[in-house]
């Protein structure tokens, strides 16, 4: 179980690293969504957070879609659905951690917050949430019904 | 067919009574563009004792060097076909649902397939073959002809 988890896990990690361009550009989102507003808007904070949201969601569609049909062999080979989803989510949360994490770090450095922990907190947690399980899933095996 | 056999889907009215493991090769390579073979073999026995020695002996078998540090996307067509078909290998199960397997082959490739299909049948396993190309029908056991879906009866 655990072996089969750090597998999955450790597949989707390179999948996605080897995306570098398209990671970069997630990664520059939130950051161009922030830069763009931050001289102009109270809400540049807000909207950045909301950026690193759909850069989550983003790495989720890039690590989702090529596993769709390779979902099922993988089923056929005795993975259960449990593990394919959850080392899925593993390193898309992670991603998105990171992507947050960058986000945050530039945020605070601009505006200078006097409550720095709550802008790491609020743009982290507006990043996870755009990874819920739902996300990841991708049919394993439809006659069974089962998804992962 | 092929899909319900392996329990992919299921069919409109029938059953499928399988009771052997089944390894499944699609006519489309289900694999990562972006992880090389190895990566692909360790991903598929994870967990799995003495699978990984047995799962690069067969992709050598096959003509695709296991340690290649090519990503599938630079693969050519036959060789994604053959570590699709060595994936649909591991574990040794006892049946073998094939789809277009040799599909991208070279003709040396496609005599080695029925090489190796000649052999897992001494080993008793059952290799059930789908393809619109079969130049030597002497080969297989059984030869199932299916009609087009615009030749069958509307209750077939």
């Amino acid at each position: 179980m655990t072996a089969r988890l750090a597998a999955v896990a450790t597949a989707h990690a390179r999948l996605l690293g080897r995306r570098r361009t398209a990671l970069l550009l997630l990664a520059l989102l939130p950051l161009a969504f922030y830069g763009a507003l931050y001289r102009h808007s109270p809400h540049a904070v807000t909207v950045g957070g909301v950026a690193s949201a759909f850069s989550a969601g983003g790495a989720a569609i890039f690590s989702m879609l090529p596993a769709r049909a390779v979902n099922q062999r993988l089923t056929l080979a005795g993975y259960r659905p449990a593990v394919l989803i959850a080392g899925r989510l593993i390193v898309l949360n992670a991603a998105a951690l990171g992507i947050s994490l960058l986000t945050a770090t530039v945020m605070i450095a601009g505006i200078g917050s006097a409550h720095p922990a709550d802008v790491v907190a609020g743009v982290i947690l507006t990043g996870l949430v755009a990874v819920p399980p739902a996300w990841p899933s991708a049919p394993c095996s439809p006659a069974s019904s089962k998804r992962c | 067919m092929l899909r319900i056999c392996a329990e992919l889907e299921t069919a409109d009215t029938g059953t499928i009574d399988r009771h052997a493991a089944a390894g499944y090769c699609p006519q489309e390579p289900a694999l990562f563009d972006l992880l090389t073979p190895a990566e692909h073999l360790a991903l598929f026995t994870a967990g799995r004792d003495h699978a990984a020695a047995e799962s690069r002996e067969l992709l050598a078998s096959l003509g695709v060097p296991p340690g290649a540090r090519t990503l599938v996307r630079d693969l050519s067509g036959g060789a994604r076909q053959k570590l699709s078909l060595a994936l649909a290998l591991l574990g040794q199960p006892r049946l073998l649902l094939l789809d277009e397997p040799y599909q991208g082959f070279d003709h040396g490739s496609y005599l080695d397939f029925w090489h190796h299909a000649e052999a897992w049948r001494r080993q008793e396993r059952v290799v059930v073959v789908v393809t619109h190309l079969l130049t030597e029908p002497g080969r297989a056991d059984q030869v199932l002809e299916l009609p087009r879906p615009a030749e069958r009866g509307p209750q077939e």
